[in-house]
């Protein structure tokens, strides 16, 4: 996909686990995996919002665009 | 797994497929058997068959009724009907016995497949790509169905129906087109179409974050 998510870069710069990042946003592990692992197919503003607040970083600190990135 | 409250609805058609599927298995064993008994000519040289005639007749014969005390003239026109073979043919009836075998397993592989399709329904199941595939299969069998019934109309027709004489009766070549069950198939095939816009979207919806 082209669009690239970089929430375990950003896991790994605040030194916060998934598991914690789950308990601090109220979103299930399942689903934080989704999108840790690029699988997601949309998300939603509140939940950006609450990752940006949590880890206190900029959307574009988690997502990223790469023109020629293919599946 | 959590479990899923189906509506009432739901429940009764599947209660009443299961049934249903069960009786039709039944018929279809009985088939089975009559056929081999008409292979094997087992059935002895008194067999009395009936088929339905697929082609209308035309009979006239005036006669009245009565309504809001007067009476109304009337004349028996046309009509479907029934032909009893007086101690059949064997190899009439082995003809026939082919012809029913063959709408007995069209009709069980239908039955299957929405045995099937009403199944995964009932258990939650609605939008998932094997539903989409029952879907298609029931239409194709009923694509099938329709074609069987053209061909054996025909034949009944050139073969029985045009060779059949009676004082008072006119058989006619009309036959039905069985055009309802290309409409059901057409139908089931749209659906299955919308059934796939619905998987997509619930596949987005799972994996929106």
């Amino acid at each position: 996909m082209a669009i690239i998510v970089n929430l375990d870069v950003m896991l790994a710069i605040r030194k916060m686990s998934l598991t914690e990042l789950s308990e601090k946003v109220g979103i299930t592990m399942a689903n934080l995996s989704i999108l840790k692992k690029g699988k997601a197919k949309a998300i939603r503003f509140s939940t950006l919002e609450l990752i940006c607040q949590t880890l206190d970083c900029q959307p574009g600190d988690i997502l990223e665009f790469r023109a020629n990135e293919n599946d | 797994m959590k479990k899923i409250k189906q509506p009432l609805s739901i429940k009764i058609i599947y209660w009443f497929t299961q049934v249903t599927f069960w009786i039709f298995v039944v018929v279809f064993v009985a088939a089975i058997a009559i056929n081999i008994a008409l292979l094997t000519e087992s059935l002895g040289d008194t067999m009395q068959l009936h088929s339905a005639l697929p082609v209308e007749v035309n009979y006239s014969e005036k006669g009245s009724f009565s309504i809001y005390g007067k009476t109304q003239e009337i004349e028996f026109v046309e009509a479907t009907g029934k032909l009893h073979y007086i101690n059949t043919n064997k190899d009439l009836a082995k003809w026939f016995g082919g012809a029913m075998m063959g709408v007995v397993i069209i009709f069980l592989y239908i039955f299957i497949m929405f045995r099937r399709f009403i199944g995964n329904v009932y258990r939650g199941f609605v939008f998932e790509r094997f539903n989409i595939r029952m879907l298609k299969n029931i239409a194709y069998g009923l694509v099938v169905l329709w074609f069987f019934s053209i061909v054996y109309s025909a034949l009944f027709y050139y073969f029985i129906a045009k060779e059949l004489v009676f004082e008072h009766l006119e058989i006619t070549s009309k036959y039905d087109s069985f055009g309802i069950l290309l409409v059901v198939a057409l139908f089931l095939w749209v659906l299955s179409h919308i059934f796939m816009n619905g998987v997509g979207l619930q596949e987005e919806q799972k994996l929106t974050v």
